[in-house]
């Protein structure tokens, strides 16, 4: 009993932080989810961000290269930039984290799943902002940022109602235990909550875009998307895959009780499940 | 039990690894004294490239890093008054209390090598007294969508005959600031 209060207060405290709002201050005038400065003081915090912000200086000097010259050896150097920048920028908030976390901690899965659904993740945060970038700077030019951020904030609205309403179904699920409407929410729907998630456009991404249409090197900035989408990939996966790790050992706790062990992971699994639709909800909240 | 703190530490280890900006920041903040003590905080923040880009295809009407007061206008109201609800970033502190920013002012948008700059003041009249006035200032985003850090030198002083100042950071971000009037020996 001990146990659970504690993976309940652990699981709070994670709702907790998925409910900070990742919304450009300097285009909307709302209060935003506020976080603490500790962080920001930290020395891991520094490192982390000053890689960012290197790779961010450097890609944007190769795209200002590669449109008076080009060299092979510097176009690799760009995909390596990209996807390392991919890898560590999905360590932030967002990019569906929350939910592959919660996920994997609802459902027995493979490594080969978390691949699947980290992929998917990526694919469609990347994706989406690829198209809008293309939409944005292309055939409807005059959407300013504030316009832009508009866009993608209904984007996240419809991101976080599927979410809740996906959340809803694995809730009943569970809650009316149906082994055949298990056995199909463990493949494909966890690839569909995967792109449901995936929805809110990277600014990262399409900023890229945007710069390299206006600098008309739209390919490279296009390849630089896909390697930094991919290291997104990467990293969604490796989280996946550490919650699954998380998850088998959370439900072997109360092994003295065969009973109880079933209890506690029946339990586990409507938690989860609610802290999805919790997760969703915020993302609506969030947009407001 | 150790399985599941290690499992659950993991757990928190993902989710406060918040680190994800999207626009960066160097400051330098001049803090502003007349005889009688501070007047005001004059800041510039320099942009990253591709953030100075967006706002120069956005709000300028060339598209070019030579802001007209007419652009400048338009990027103050479009671009930087927003952050009204965000108190500019500040997180300041006079002998310990907390001091929230209302109200800025000379805005001003600059290009500077493909960068843009935005310049401004923050008034913040306090009183030189004979013991010494203790502030703290720091600039840090609660939403983690920009990371701003004060440059190499990101204070810069100058000296005043009336004023007594010293400074230092007591972290990356902070500065702590003293300063108190000069006892006159006549």
């Amino acid at each position: 009993m001990k146990t659970n209060k504690i993976v309940l207060i652990f699981l709070t405290l994670i709702i907790c932080f998925s409910l900070l709002a990742q919304s450009n201050p300097f285009s909307e005038k709302k209060n935003f989810a506020k976080s603490s400065a500790i962080l920001q003081k930290s020395t891991l915090w520094h490192t982390i961000t000053k890689w960012q912000k290197d790779m961010n200086s450097k890609l944007t000097s190769y795209l200002k290269e590669f449109k008076t010259s080009f060299k092979f050896s510097h176009l690799l150097i760009l995909l390596g930039i990209s996807l390392a920048f991919g890898v560590i920028h999905a360590i932030g908030p967002g990019h569906g984290k929350m939910i592959i976390g919660t996920y994997f901690l609802k459902e027995k899965a493979s490594p080969i799943q978390a691949v699947k659904i980290g992929s998917a993740i990526a694919v469609t945060h990347s994706g989406l902002a690829i198209l809008l970038g293309i939409i944005f700077g292309i055939i409807i030019k005059n959407v300013k940022m504030n316009g832009r951020i508009n866009i993608e904030n209904y984007i996240g609205i419809a991101s976080g109602i599927l979410i809740t309403v996906l959340g809803i179904y694995y809730l009943w699920q569970k809650l009316s235990n149906n082994e055949h409407f298990y056995k199909i929410s463990k493949g494909d729907n966890g690839i569909l909550l995967g792109i449901f998630s995936g929805l809110v456009p990277c600014p990262i991404s399409m900023a890229i875009i945007l710069f390299s249409l206006y600098l008309e090197v739209f390919f490279f900035g296009l390849i630089s998307v896909i390697f930094f989408s991919i290291g997104m990939a990467i990293t969604i996966s490796l989280i996946g895959i550490t919650m699954i790790k998380s998850r088998n050992i959370i439900s072997k706790i109360p092994v003295k009780n065969k009973e109880k062990t079933e209890i506690f992971q029946k339990v586990f699994g409507i938690v989860t499940s609610i802290l999805i639709i919790m997760i969703g909800l915020s993302l609506i909240i969030a947009k407001f | 039990m150790k399985k599941m703190i290690i499992a659950l530490s993991i757990l928190l280890f993902v989710v406060s690894l918040y680190s994800h900006p999207h626009i960066f920041i160097d400051y330098v903040v001049e803090p502003i004294f007349s005889e009688n003590g501070l007047e005001g905080l004059q800041l510039a923040w320099t942009f990253d490239e591709m953030f100075s880009w967006q706002i120069v295809m956005d709000y300028t009407e060339d598209m070019d890093f030579n802001i007209s007061e007419a652009e400048n206008k338009i990027i103050e109201v479009e671009a930087f008054s927003y952050l009204e609800v965000s108190g500019y970033f500040a997180d300041f502190y006079v002998n310990g209390k907390k001091k929230d920013v209302e109200e800025v002012s000379n805005f001003l948008a600059e290009g500077k090598d493909k960068q843009l700059v935005y310049h401004f003041f923050i008034p913040w009249k306090i009183e030189a007294k004979e013991n010494p006035t203790h502030l703290k200032i720091c600039f840090f985003d609660e939403t983690i969508f920009c990371e701003i850090v004060p440059k190499k030198e990101g204070m810069i002083i100058k000296l005043n005959n009336d004023i007594s100042i010293e400074y230092y950071m007591s972290d990356r971000i902070t500065y702590q600031l003293n300063f108190n009037k000069v006892k006159n020996e006549n």
